[in-house]
């Protein structure tokens, strides 16, 4: 097992250098297209042509884009130095290059968008999944029933309307009655001071609570109508097979049919559902997460590509695939502890 | 049967729902009401609210008075530039006239212990030597200057009352010129700390403060957009950045623009001199004002900003185009601690509003970060080694021996400063500096001898640099990251009126106030009146305007879309509605008079050139557009019309002499007929007939023009009309436009395209008609558009090889008319000329311009002076030092409700 894990490590590495080549060459597409960052500046009369091309230069534009990828990358994995002291390689801290607009190391603004993104994935994530496999096993085991076709509804509903409308809805909905916690994930006094959960006092949390809501609700609907016609699906194959049939003939007690036979298997596919949803955890939704005012990666990540500040968005880029990768491992690590059948070589 | 039941149970179930749901969402609205953070209670202020409502601004001289009261009469009044004009009182004959005043500070208020200046221009009859002028203080001369001046000739004169020590109001006489200085004593209250310098600016009715207030509070405004990319002034380039900078660095630089009126008014400099010649502006900077952090501000800041951040090519700033006067880059000089002179190489008066009110810097704080000015060792070396390289040969000839040891010297000292290796530095530095004694001896007095002698300096600065630690200097590129959105707080300095207390990624910037800030009002409290501003950042315009409705924020500057709701609402809501002219800025369609060039030697192309170069044929399609309907269409009745290139709420603009061209089809086909461009084959398409291209002398006869341009029938008038995707207003307005020109017979083929293919096509001359516009400001001058050879010169680039009399002519009045610094003789002598010649001839036709859209709450005061005025900055940037909270019950009500009389502080 252990051998298998640093095998799976280790084959990330290509992976992810794979990934970065094909997001900045991609980049370095967009920008030959439709201009780089400097390009925004053109067409003002009071920037003057020359103006423009030492912008380029200063920020290192003027050179071909497989220069500023191998840069890049040379500071990615930490400059390396060789020479004749202990251990002849040297490397500095990983330096994922500066943003072109905001004049900081990309690493940094990473960590600053973390904290509000985390502060809303995690408990939508909670909701989604304390909700919605309840609700499938509901479904799966009412097959038809009136339960069962009015969660069917919702989760057509939940899925069809896109969230930035719900959000709006939702949002004016809550002015017009008078909720004075609309947008954003804290009230204007409570704004300042740390992101973190640990720092905050009593007033802070009821205040978070009262913004967070609306977006649980918001994003975890969908999650939850997706979720839910996964497992209800998932479940009602396993409730057909034989060994089901079987253990209820033998007598078995219903409950034990379900919990201990049916879903216990059914529960495989929404682990690597788990794994797959990782990358969402760290980026946060775009959309919904606009309406709602809540700037989380995502948002970051969707204002670098125009104009193109190209360190940011393949270092992003880079972040959310790492994520993916981690989460395909722990979901097939989960898979071999939930399942003794599988086994990994 | 039984399926049907089901059906209809669901629904019910699902309906019962959903109402549950509303109750939930209603109940939590309830709930969160009475989990409510206990305020503390507000600080009670000595002052109640209708006590503070002193005499309707006092203004300084009758004259203005009256102007003042008029304020909102646009145009005529504008002609007030610092210190206006008054009427010239009749003289004794013999002695000198005064032509004009200009009084500084300019609306004639000053703090007990401050000073006042007045440049007074005199002119004569008659040569007149050895006079005596004084000036009279109640009375009394204070100041007096000898006058000798030629017949007829005009001269300033500048007189100065160095220090006023007695509050009240006091009569200023020069030479039966009459005017009033007010003296305001500073009022510090104990309950607020702040320190408020003699010299500080009084601001008055004229600016904005209508109402003097009651300190304290807060204010919370939104901006949309994903917040500051960087709080450098130097490189910020975009609003986002820019509103927030001002605010925390000072809008005002050593001038700064009133933001009712966008005339300049003294800034950090409390009065300025223009030389008679145009070509240097000397400044008078306030005395004992001081950075955020308590450090003294002087002319070496000054210096700084301009010659050694905004003059760096190693800094990203767009400032410098603004500072470069005919190529060269304006000489900041420091004359004392309080006194600066900005020259040019030739007059150019953009300088003082584009260049001079720059947001000055902090060089205690900043210095360090600027390479130019922290060479390290490493750059101590480069020194050396590019005298010695530039000057190797004469060095061979003194001596070769010692060159060899220098040679040798600088490599150790090279390879010590790599090995970071202090003690190494000072040894070969030593090294360096006997080679150099060396040379020196074998060399005669001279050039070389001298550079060699600072080179010597070099190496000691290389070995001071080194025992400091500084090996390789301040990279070039350290200033452009200095002072982002992640700089603790302490290490920023400004002049503003509010400094940072935090920003919170992407949520919200939080200002306190500057207790240094250098302004106070009319009573003499020190500005701004608000304890803290919360900039909440909103990415979304929809989420905005929610933020405004549900209280969460004061102000919305209003999209059309949103006005009807916000004055439906407003009596209940207790908002106040600002709706006021045309902002800055102009959208236009521009015709490509050398269209030839998109498709070269195409023969129709070269045809519809002479088309476009015909001035009637651009008249007609100005008057075939519906600019009307396009303001009902796209801006539900919330734009104007606009003429002409400066902007509708510049001083300089001139509605009288824009050509207007209001929707007239039937003038617009019978101009089209006239010029002889009919439907020949009756498509419904003009066509560019052979009569047209034989009265534009493009060919002889029929055959010849078929002969040249082929077939008269496939000569239908069509071009390509191309806007930026995305940009939804200009691209509603392009298809109104196509629209409009088919109902006179031009075929104008609408499509959009990215807005940078659409730059290079534009700047390229390589596109038929284009939708586009630029953000205007308040002065006409733009030699990029206007010069025949302008880069942006984009309508006509041809023109530099075979320019149209009319272009050289507007290229003439903007250049002479940017030499002249008096606005309205400007205006007078060239703009009004330059407007009506460019409406006339139409190089762009201009299209509409939305109106200044405000949604406030009632309760703050003076938010009633917002106006377009102010220019492209946020009204909370503009009156960000003048707004302050009503503090009657209803307000207090309301105010306290919200949480704004607390500040956040106490709540976290």
């Amino acid at each position: 097992m252990l051998s298998y894990i640093i095998r799976r490590v280790l084959l990330m590495i290509p992976t992810l250098f794979l990934v970065s080549l094909v997001s900045f060459t991609i980049i370095a597409l967009q920008e030959h297209f439709n201009g780089d960052f400097v390009s925004q500046l053109k067409l003002n009369p009071q920037v003057s042509p020359e103006t423009l091309e030492r912008y380029a230069k200063n920020l290192g534009l003027d050179q071909p884009w497989y220069v500023r990828y191998g840069k890049w990358l040379y500071g990615i994995v930490g400059k390396p130095t060789v020479d004749l002291s202990f251990p002849f390689v040297h490397f500095q801290p990983m330096d994922f290059g500066y943003s072109f607009e905001k004049r900081q190391p990309v690493g940094d603004l990473i960590m600053q968008y973390l904290p509000i993104t985390l502060l809303i994935t995690i408990p939508t994530f909670i909701f989604v999944w304390l909700v919605a496999l309840p609700l499938g096993i509901y479904s799966a085991t009412r097959q038809y029933s009136l339960g069962d076709h009015s969660l069917t509804l919702f989760s057509f509903v939940g899925l069809s309307i896109p969230t930035f409308f719900s959000a709006l809805v939702l949002l004016f909905v809550l002015t017009n009655l008078g909720y004075p916690a609309v947008g954003g994930i804290f009230s204007q006094p409570y704004i300042a001071g740390s992101p973190w959960p640990w720092h905050w006092n009593w007033n802070k949390f009821v205040d978070y609570l009262a913004h967070l809501w609306p977006a649980v609700l918001v994003i975890g609907a969908a999650g939850i109508a997706g979720l839910q016609r996964v497992m209800r699906g998932t479940l009602l194959d396993i409730l057909g097979s034989q060994y089901v049939q079987t253990a209820r003939a033998k007598g078995v007690a219903e409950r034990i049919v379900i919990y201990k036979h049916a879903v216990r298997n059914a529960i495989n596919p929404m682990i690597s559902i788990f794994g797959q949803s990782l990358p969402a955890f760290v980026s946060g939704s775009l959309l919904a997460a606009q309406v709602l005012n809540m700037p989380n990666l995502e948002i970051f990540y969707f204002q670098s590509l125009q104009p193109p500040d190209e360190y940011v968005v393949v270092t992003v880029l880079l972040f959310f695939a790492l994520f993916l990768l981690i989460g395909n491992l722990i979901a097939d690590i989960l898979l071999a502890w939930v399942d003794p059948r599988v086994r990994y070589e | 049967m039984t399926k049907w039941r089901g059906w209809e149970m669901k629904l019910v179930l699902f309906l019962l729902t959903l109402a549950g749901m509303m109750v939930v969402l209603a109940g939590c609205g309830g709930q969160k009401q009475t989990s409510q953070v206990p305020q503390p209670p507000t600080q009670e202020q000595p002052k109640a609210p209708e006590t503070a409502k002193k005499e309707e601004a006092p203004a300084t001289k009758p004259e203005e008075r009256a102007l003042t009261s008029e304020e909102k009469i646009p145009q005529e009044e504008k002609t007030k530039e610092p210190g206006a004009p008054t009427p010239t009182p009749t003289t004794p004959t013999g002695a000198p006239q005064v032509v004009k005043v200009e009084s500084f500070p300019e609306n004639g208020y000053v703090l007990v212990g401050g000073s006042a200046a007045y440049n007074v221009y005199l002119k004569s009859t008659s040569a007149l030597s050895g006079l005596a002028v004084e000036l009279k203080l109640d009375g009394k001369a204070v100041s007096s200057q000898t006058v000798a001046l030629a017949a007829q000739e005009e001269k300033m004169f500048r007189f100065e009352i160095a220090k006023l020590d007695t509050e009240g109001k006091h009569t200023v006489e020069i030479l039966g010129w009459k005017g009033t200085l007010s003296v305001v004593e500073p009022a510090v209250s104990p309950l607020r700390p702040g320190s408020i310098p003699p010299d500080a600016q009084v601001i008055t009715a004229d600016h904005g403060i209508a109402d003097t207030g009651i300190p304290g509070g807060k204010l919370v405004v939104t901006v949309f957009g994903t917040g500051p990319k960087t709080l450098n002034p130097a490189t910020a380039a975009e609003t986002s950045s820019t509103d927030i900078i001002l605010l925390m660095q000072s809008s005002a630089g050593l001038v700064d623009v009133n933001p009712m009126t966008a005339e300049l008014m003294p800034g950090l400099a409390k009065s300025w001199v223009i030389a008679p010649d145009g070509l240097s502006v000397t400044f008078y900077l306030r005395r004992g004002i001081t950075w955020s952090d308590g450090q003294p501000f002087t002319a070496d800041d000054v210096v700084f900003t301009f010659m050694d951040v905004t003059a760096n090519d190693d800094v990203n700033t767009n400032n410098r185009d603004g500072c470069t006067v005919a190529g060269q880059f304006v000489q900041v000089d420091k004359i004392d601690d309080y006194t600066v002179k900005a020259s040019v190489t030739e007059p150019y008066r953009p300088l003082i509003r584009d260049c001079l009110s720059l947001t000055i810097l902090p060089k205690h704080k900043l210095a360090k970060y600027v390479a130019k000015l922290n060479p390290g060792a490493g750059g101590a070396l480069q020194g050396i080694q590019s005298t010695v390289n530039n000057n190797r040969e004469d060095l061979k000839k003194a001596s070769e021996q010692a060159l060899a040891a220098l040679d040798e010297a600088l490599k150790q000292l090279s390879a010590a400063i790599d090995a970071k290796n202090a003690q190494q530095v000072t040894t070969a530095a030593e090294a360096v500096k006997q080679a150099l004694d060396q040379l020196i001896q074998a060399l005669e007095p001279g050039d070389l001898r001298d550079a060699l002698e600072k080179s010597k300096s070099y190496a000691d600065r290389a070995a001071q640099a080194a025992q400091a630690g500084q090996f390789a200097g301040v990279s070039p590129d350290t200033f452009n990251n200095t002072w982002n959105t992640n700089t603790p707080p302490e290490e920023f300095a400004g002049l503003g009126p509010y400094v940072l207390e935090g920003y919170q990624t992407g949520q919200q910037v939080l200002l306190k106030r500057n207790p240094y800030y250098w302004r106070v009002d009319a009573d003499g409290v020190q500005l701004p009146y608000f304890d803290e501003l919360a900039v909440l950042i909103v990415q979304n315009i929809d989420t905005q305007f929610l933020y405004f409705k549900s209280g969460q924020a004061d102000m919305y500057g209003s999209r059309p879309q949103d006005w009807a709701e916000i004055v439906g609402s407003a009596k209940d809501k207790g908002w106040r509605t600002i709706k006021d002219g045309p902002v800055y800025g102009n959208t236009f369609l521009v015709l490509n008079q050398d269209i030839a060039k998109l498709k070269p030697g195409d023969p129709f192309h070269q045809a519809l050139q002479y088309v476009m170069r015909a001035k009637e044929f651009r008249q007609a399609l100005a008057y075939a557009m519906n600019r009307q309907g396009m303001i009902e269409n796209i801006y539900q009745g919330l734009a104007a019309p606009q003429w002409a290139w400066i902007s509708i709420p510049s001083p300089f603009y001139d509605p009288e002499s824009a050509k207007q061209y209001p929707y007239d089809p039937p003038k617009a086909k019978q101009m089209l007929d006239d010029l002889g461009l009919t439907d020949v084959d009756g498509d419904g398409t003009r066509n560019i007939t052979d009569k047209f291209l034989v009265s534009q002398q493009a060919c002889r006869d029929n055959a010849d023009c078929a002969q040249k341009f082929g077939p008269e029938d496939q000569r239908d008038i069509s071009f390509p009309l191309v806007t930026n995707r995305g940009n939804t207003i200009r691209e509603q307005m392009s298809q109104q436009i196509e629209h409009d020109f088919k109902e006179v017979g031009i075929q104008a083929k609408y499509q959009a395209q990215d807005f940078n293919a659409l730059v290079t096509d534009l700047t390229g001359g390589r596109y038929g008609g284009v939708v586009i516009g630029f953000t205007g400001g308040v002065d006409p001058t733009s030699f990029n558009v206007w010069r025949i050879d302008g880069f942006y010169h984009f309508w006509r680039y041809s023109a530099k090889d075979n320019p149209p009399e009319w272009e050289v002519r507007a290229q003439q009045l903007q250049e002479e008319g940017a030499k002249v610094y008096d606005v309205q003789q400007a205006k007078e002598q060239y703009y009004n000329e330059f407007t009506r010649l460019e409406s006339e001839n139409l190089a762009v036709i201009y299209l509409i311009n939305g109106i200044f859209l405000y949604g406030v709450d009632q309760c703050l005061v003076n938010s009633q002076n917002f106006r377009p005025q102010s220019g492209n900055l946020q009204q909370w940037v503009a009156f960000g030092d003048k707004l302050w909270w009503q503090r009657t019950d209803d307000c207090r009500q309301k105010l306290e409700a919200k949480g704004r009389l607390a500040v956040s502080t106490s709540a976290r």
